[in-house]
């Protein structure tokens, strides 16, 4: 009763102002009158009861303002009026407002977009319940170059029966399968996940069931899907389950749908590839579970136990991974020490976020510091702006203040029209980040982390609240410090009219320019530095031509392709009808696409010559493989058709890894073999019979990847195709595909695309920061040449009685010229050498983002400062052409 | 006695207690006012339209229009249930503090 009526009050107070107010009025009226009529009955005149009666309320309006201040809505009466007010004085100039607008919208909107692509990647909590209990567990072999691996299954399996710290741990590994049986034979991706992942992410599927332990230790045929994919193959999930499919042509019952929210692995993952469709038993073999300094292939997940941190955990584990090493038979323990030194195991544990963020971390907060400082450089714009409107108002404040307006008021004032400006830019600002994220997103490189559920959320909507209230903060600080500090009586008095601006509001405007400046400075240089470095990148020989090259990838499914004579007749004949196609220069098939992943593997010498293992890639070629990549060849000879059959254990290297592994004498005839030299180590030796050039791993990487073609082994059945084509490769796609189907018309060919398309993909990343990188050092340049000219046109206004002056003395034009340029100078100069110093700092932080370029890059750093000149030069024109027709008598006349 | 001498409140309890008694209008307050406390508080409308307006606000009274005899729309003021308790409390108040003050500047 008590809320409802004071709401009521509260409530008429502010809808239906007028009627309150004539109650009010009534209410004083009647006591007026009561007063007057009891001082008419003491014996006084009807005029002088009607003064006494005045009197003694000692001023109306005070008393009727007092009586309004009580209904407790003043506040927002004020706020009101403030509204429409500044929404008032906004609509009278258009084109500053339409200006500020603009600026606001295009910063707001770029911070907005920008921010949803770093907050998903970097900081949203992962879907999953009690997330930040989620950790990452590695191992690694620091002694053999491997100091971050996946685990091996029974360094898993151990870890898993032994530890105290986690409450649930699970392990996977992402594959691709071949899926037949629901419509068009074609890939997906598949995870092989221990039963107890599901436990550790804590999510049940929608419909079914996951599998148990015992169906993956007894290696039962059972799939759960992903909702997406169940959907998509079945329409619905309750559809699917029980339903059977088959992979790489083996029959797997459906047993359960996981929710259509459910992605996993994420996107990104440092050792697995993304969201996977199919989730089936991992079911080590007894092999597998035994088989140790290998394998290192599962990603291990756990969840901490609630009342152990990360360091317990770590602690506990590096303990754990030691003990593993004593388990090991003596003989191999025995092997491992003799030939590496320091061989020891170790084990990290770090947030499950960890997984997938890895290197992304870094250009990505770059990127958001950039959409930030472009939003400054629009702030100080917009300062500036409202700066000169303020003056152009400060006679209207003086006139307010005489009038009874407080201070408080009027910075409200300000404040508030501050806020209307940033609110309407800040509302268009997030219309257009709907419509540039999904731009931005087409451009954003494979590898980002969660690039799949980058979307516009409610973080996002807070984040656009907070800036667009921080921001009029940032802009209004400057005039809010002017309106505080004006002399208003001054003001009004009309001495200030014509009387230079003061010294202290002139060198804030001057300092929001020079800050303008040396940001521009710094956002240049980072796009210089990145357009050089990207560029660089591009013209680097990668070790290979990749022109008129198709390639594709097939993968042969185990059950129909069981013994080494399927798989090689198979690829023997694929690649000699290849070959007969008209327009083939050389066809070949290749394990590992030159920029694509590969498989770290460890190779020891049979003559001990050098001490170490090396770390190499280890590729198996059919066909001439190496010849369509056009390697050159060094010395020796590339493999041959004769090494694919029988025993001739041949082996090409690279260039690098035949002067690392015969520092003075000749690789060729040296014999080697995968894995430590150790006892049980059954791989055959292997003999180098050719080098060819190195080849780079990355364009953007300066160490070349020391490599061994081999021909393929028989487990060996996924392939790229590398055709080598007289014309245009894509002309000769259809024929290829349609040689496949003639052979085995159920094998699905994934990613079929020309060389050259995958050597530019592989430098996506760069190319999306580089070309983001200049979009916004462009924006600054365009906002930082607003700033400058629009503080000399009003700065020029200012002083048009002064050149008027001076004209009437006798100044040429020349001088006023000088006058204007030598204001423009100074300011842009103090702005462009503090930029110098600040990126000279800054720039190392991108250093390790660079390729062949140093951050001090003297091109940059030169051009940079021409166009910063240029641009003030071309900012200054304007208000010089207006100072050098000032007409002496116009101007004086004004006065 | 002017109102800003009266101790700070003290006009709410003391409109409150005189609304207690019955309801009346603004100049009528004044008046009893007046006279109850035999011509020492001397509250005039700038402080006294307030103060009711606050009330009003707070909760503690509530006002109705009514038409006098003469014909004139007269805003009574009367208290309610929250004012009766805020009342009591407001002057237990005052009990406390009046006995304090009086402990320290009469002492017998």
């Amino acid at each position: 009763m008590r809320l409802f009526r004071k709401f009521h009050l509260r409530f008429r107070s502010l809808f239906d102002r007028s009627r309150v107010e004539n109650d009010l009025e009534d209410e004083i009226r009647d006591f007026l009158d009561r007063e007057a009529e009891q001082a008419i009955a003491s014996g006084s005149t009807p005029e002088e009861a009607r003064r006494l009666a005045l009197t003694s309320l000692e001023g109306m309006e005070r008393l009727k303002e007092e009586c309004r201040d009580a209904r407790g809505i003043r506040w927002l009466e004020d706020t009101l009026s403030d509204l429409r007010y500044a929404v008032r004085t906004l609509r009278r100039t258009p084109v500053f407002t339409i200006t500020v607008i603009a600026a606001l919208a295009f910063c707001i909107g770029v911070n907005t977009a920008i921010f949803s692509i770093v907050d998903t990647a970097l900081f949203q909590p992962l879907p999953f319940p009690e997330q930040q209990r989620l950790v990452s567990v590695t191992e690694g072999v620091p002694g053999l170059g491997f100091p971050v691996l996946p685990f091996s299954p029974p360094d898993y399996l151990f870890v898993a029966a032994h530890n105290r710290s986690f409450a649930a741990t699970g392990a996977y590994r992402t594959q691709s399968y071949e899926l037949s049986g629901v419509g068009q034979p074609l890939r997906v991706k598949g995870a092989r996940l221990t039963a107890s992942l599901f436990q550790v992410l804590g999510i049940s599927p929608t419909v079914g069931r996951t599998f148990t332990q015992e169906e993956d230790e007894h290696s039962k045929r059972v799939v759960v899907l992903s909702g997406v994919f169940a959907q998509n193959a079945f329409g619905t999930p309750e559809k699917a389950v029980g339903r059977t499919i088959l992979l790489d042509r083996t029959s797997y019952t459906v047993i359960g749908v996981m929710p259509q929210s459910f992605m996993f692995p994420i996107h990104g993952s440092r050792f697995n590839s993304g969201p996977a469709d199919v989730f089936i038993p991992v079911s080590w073999s007894n092999d597998d579970r035994k088989q140790t300094v290998s394998n290192f292939d599962f990603s291990m997940i756990a969840r901490l136990k609630p009342d152990v941190t990360i360091q317990q955990a770590n602690a506990e584990m590096s303990g754990l991974i030691q003990r593993i090493v004593e388990d090991y038979l003596p003989s191999i323990k025995q092997a491992f020490l003799q030939r590496v030194p320091n061989f020891s195991l170790e084990s990290k544990t770090v947030p499950f976020r960890e997984e997938f963020i890895g290197d992304a971390q870094r250009p990505l907060l770059i990127l958001l510091a950039a959409v930030g400082i472009v939003l400054l450089i629009g702030c100080a714009d917009v300062a500036n702006l409202m700066f000169s409107r303020m003056v152009s108002r400060q006679k209207e404040f003086a006139l307010r203040t005489a009038l009874g307006a407080g201070k408080w008021r009027l910075i409200r004032q300000t404040l508030t029209e501050g806020l209307v400006l940033s609110a309407i830019g800040g509302a268009i600002g997030v219309c257009l980040a709907f419509w540039a994220l999904p731009l931005l997103l087409r451009f954003a490189p494979e590898n980002l982390p969660r690039l799949n559920e980058i979307s516009l959320n409610s973080r996002m909507l807070v984040f656009v609240s907070v800036i667009t209230l921080a921001t009029p903060l940032f802009f209004c600080l400057g005039p809010l410090i002017n309106t505080i500090r004006s002399a208003f009586v001054t003001q009004l008095r009309g001495e200030g009219r014509t009387a230079n601006q003061g010294k202290h509001q002139k060198f804030v405007m001057s300092a929001a320019v020079v800050a303008q400046f040396s940001l521009a400075f710094l956002l240049l240089t980072i796009a210089g530095l990145l357009t050089r470095s990207l560029m660089k990148a591009t013209e680097a020989n990668p070790g290979f031509q990749s022109e008129h090259t198709i390639t594709a990838q097939i993968a042969l499914p185990g059950s129909s392709y069981q013994t080494r004579r399927e798989v090689d007749s198979l690829f023997n004949r694929l690649l000699e009808q290849i070959n007969a196609i008209p327009g083939v220069q050389q066809a070949g098939a290749i394990s590992d696409l030159p920029m694509g992943s590969t498989s770290n593997v460890i190779i020891s010498l049979e003559d001990h010559s050098t001490d170490n293992t090396e770390k190499v890639d280890f590729i198996f070629c059919r066909g001439s493989a190496l010849d369509a990549l056009r390697l050159p060849l060094i010395r020796g000879r590339l493999l041959q058709p004769q090494d694919e059959i029988g025993q001739r254990h041949s082996v090409v290297i690279s260039e690098t890894l035949a002067r690392r592994i015969s520092p003075r004498g000749d690789a060729i005839g040296r014999r080697l073999r995968i894995g430590a030299d150790i006892p049980g180590n059954g791989e055959p030796w292997l003999t180098v019979v050719g080098i060819v050039g190195d080849v780079k791993s990355r364009l953007t990487d300066n160490t070349p990847r020391l490599l061994m073609f081999s021909p393929p082994k028989d487990w060996v059945k996924q392939m790229n195709l590398i055709v080598r084509t007289s014309g245009d490769p894509l002309l000769l796609a259809n024929a290829v595909q349609h040689e496949i189907a003639q052979i085995d018309p159920n094998l699905p060919i994934a990613k079929m695309e020309p060389l050259d398309q995958i050597l530019e993909q592989s430098l996506s990343a760069e190319r999306f920061r580089t070309w983001l990188l200049i979009c916004f050092a462009g924006a600054a340049l365009l906002l930082a040449t607003l700033g400058i000219a629009g503080l000399l046109a009003y700065n020029t206004a200012q002083r048009t009685q002064e050149f008027g002056v001076r004209i009437a003395l006798g100044a040429n034009r020349r001088d006023l010229l000088r006058l204007i340029f030598w204001h423009c100078f100074r300011l842009s100069g103090t702005g462009i050498v503090l930029g110098f110093l600040v990126s000279i700092a800054a720039t190392r932080a991108i250093s390790t983002l660079l390729y062949g370029t140093s951050p001090l890059d003297p091109g940059t750093f030169l051009a940079v400062p021409s166009i910063l000149i240029l641009v003030a030069f071309g900012a200054a024109l304007f208000p010089a052409w207006r100072a050098v027709r000032t007409d002496p008598i116009t101007a004086l006349r004004t006065e | 006695m002017k109102p800003t001498d009266l101790v700070q409140g003290t006009l709410d309890l003391l409109i409150l207690r005189i609304l207690a008694l019955e309801s009346m209008h603004g100049w009528a307050l004044s008046h009893r006012l007046k006279q109850m406390s035999k011509d020492v508080l001397q509250v005039g409308p700038g402080s006294l339209y307030p103060a009711l307006h606050k009330l009003e606000q707070s909760g503690w009274i509530t006002a109705e229009w009514l038409v006098s005899d003469t014909k004139r729309r007269v805003k009574f003021y009367s208290l309610t249930k929250e004012g009766r308790k805020q009342l009591a409390s407001q002057t237990e108040d005052w009990k406390r503090l009046s006995g304090a003050i009086s402990a320290i500047v009469l002492p017998t």
